[in-house]
């Protein structure tokens, strides 16, 4: 209903500069699913016509295709967390639009980065030194050569905190640099200082 | 019970006026269906009793595949009659005064129907009273001591953050504010929070940041305490 004034105004214009319109003026709408985004922009193009996504979610193109028409979804544009517009793959994306077209899904994958760093003055203590990310967990033993860790990736714009989740009896650890949010390169500055009980 | 299975008579009869009238054969008679199903996310070593028509099977996880346990089949011992109701549910734990029913189920999981668990036997071809099980997923919280009024505080479990903000007014001292993550954590999984935005002017300390799911129940001591910041 909303869009019939628009798509009068459409076909006024088309008829007025007597050439073909695209689908602007067509019956049909197109569109469907896009995951792995959490921000804006996500533009994806049929042919000429483009739509620009800001999340994930259910997408539809702004103007109508026509019937029978063909259409073609390609990825021309990213978020800035993603790599590249190959980062994203389309399922479902080309056909002809027999009726309305809710099928395309858009996946896309968020660039990682690595969390580390380093452990001093833990060589020679009695037990394994456990530090944790949410729900996950490293280890590092005493006797580790280096004395370093890394976690499971973190997606590029999420907050990390590094936690310990227990130490050796005979250290007192402390975490420096333990939280953030993970920017565009691997973040390998997370210290952990352990001194000795005595 | 035996409503049930009284229940099921006329049906029985039916099928057997119908087989004599036919000169035919009907297929087995009597005791043709076997009750079974399958069972998904059921840790190894951990055991979903499930029970009809006085009938009870114990499904025992298997070891993990890839890292998740597999899906495991099981059938009841005796087989039932065409018409036969069936209700495959959990072994009953213990029925409360009111009447609310508690189950069995397996070590730190739930498990829930996935599949058609009641029906009368035969009128499809296949019994596929299947169940679901999964982890608990406890959530995680605790709460906010010494906030002033409409100061914020963010912290963070991993990626998961939450929020808490001071009500416009604030009794002195400052009431403690409760909060919970938006996220549970899975049993046997660790937590870690930190803060990720400090209050203006204040500094907090979170005491019990660390640690494992190892019970069924919400985890609500990570305690952040604030105090104002020296001008």
């Amino acid at each position: 209903m909303i869009r019939s004034p628009l798509r009068a105004g459409l076909a006024l214009a088309c008829a007025l500069s007597l050439s073909a319109c695209g689908g602007g003026d067509g019956e049909y709408s197109l569109g469907g699913y896009v995951y792995g985004i959490n921000k804006g922009n996500l533009v994806l193009t049929n042919g000429d016509k483009e739509v620009t996504i800001t999340r994930a979610g259910e997408f539809y193109f702004p103007e109508l295709v026509e019937v029978d028409s063909n259409y073609d979804i390609k990825v021309k544009s990213v978020p800035d967390n993603i790599a590249s517009p190959e980062a994203c793959t389309v399922t479902a994306g080309r056909g002809k639009a027999t009726y309305h077209i809710n099928t395309i899904v858009v996946s896309c994958t968020i660039n990682t980065h690595e969390l580390g760093g380093t452990v001093t003055g833990l060589a020679g203590a009695n037990a394994p030194l456990v530090l944790v990310n949410g729900s996950d967990r490293v280890e590092v033993s005493p006797s580790a050569v280096p004395q370093t860790f890394a976690f499971a990736k973190v997606a590029e714009d999420a907050k990390y905190g590094v936690v310990i989740l227990s130490q050796p009896s005979d250290r007192r650890c402390e975490v420096t640099n333990g939280n953030g949010t993970m920017a565009k390169a691997n973040i390998t500055n997370v210290q952990v200082t352990c001194t000795p009980l005595v | 019970m035996e409503n049930m299975l009284k229940k099921s008579h006329p049906i029985r009869t039916l099928a057997a006026v119908a087989a004599m009238a036919t000169l035919a054969s009907c297929g087995g008679g009597d005791s043709d269906y076997t009750i079974g199903g399958t069972v998904y996310g059921l840790q190894p070593n951990t055991q979903l009793v499930l029970t009809t028509n006085g009938m009870d099977v114990t499904v025992t996880g298997k070891p993990l595949e890839n890292g998740n346990p597999p899906a495991v089949a099981y059938s009841f011992p005796n087989k039932l009659g065409y018409g036969d109701v069936y209700n495959v549910l959990p072994k009953v734990e213990s029925t409360a005064a009111d009447g609310t029913v508690t189950y069995q189920r397996p070590a730190h999981q739930n498990c829930s129907a996935t599949g058609r668990i009641s029906d009368t036997a035969g009128r499809l071809s296949y019994i596929n009273a299947d169940y679901t099980c999964a982890l608990v997923t406890p959530t995680i919280g605790g709460v906010v001591k010494g906030l002033p009024a409409k100061a914020s505080i963010q912290l963070g479990n991993g990626a998961d953050l939450v929020t808490i903000t001071a009500p416009d007014t604030q009794t002195t001292p400052p009431a403690d504010i409760a909060y919970t993550f938006g996220l549970p954590v899975t049993y046997g999984k660790t937590y870690g929070v930190t803060i990720q935005t400090q209050p203006a002017g204040y500094s907090c300390s979170i005491a019990n940041a660390a640690g494992q799911i190892t019970a069924d129940t919400a985890v609500t001591n990570i305690t952040v305490t604030c105090v104002a910041r020296p001008a």
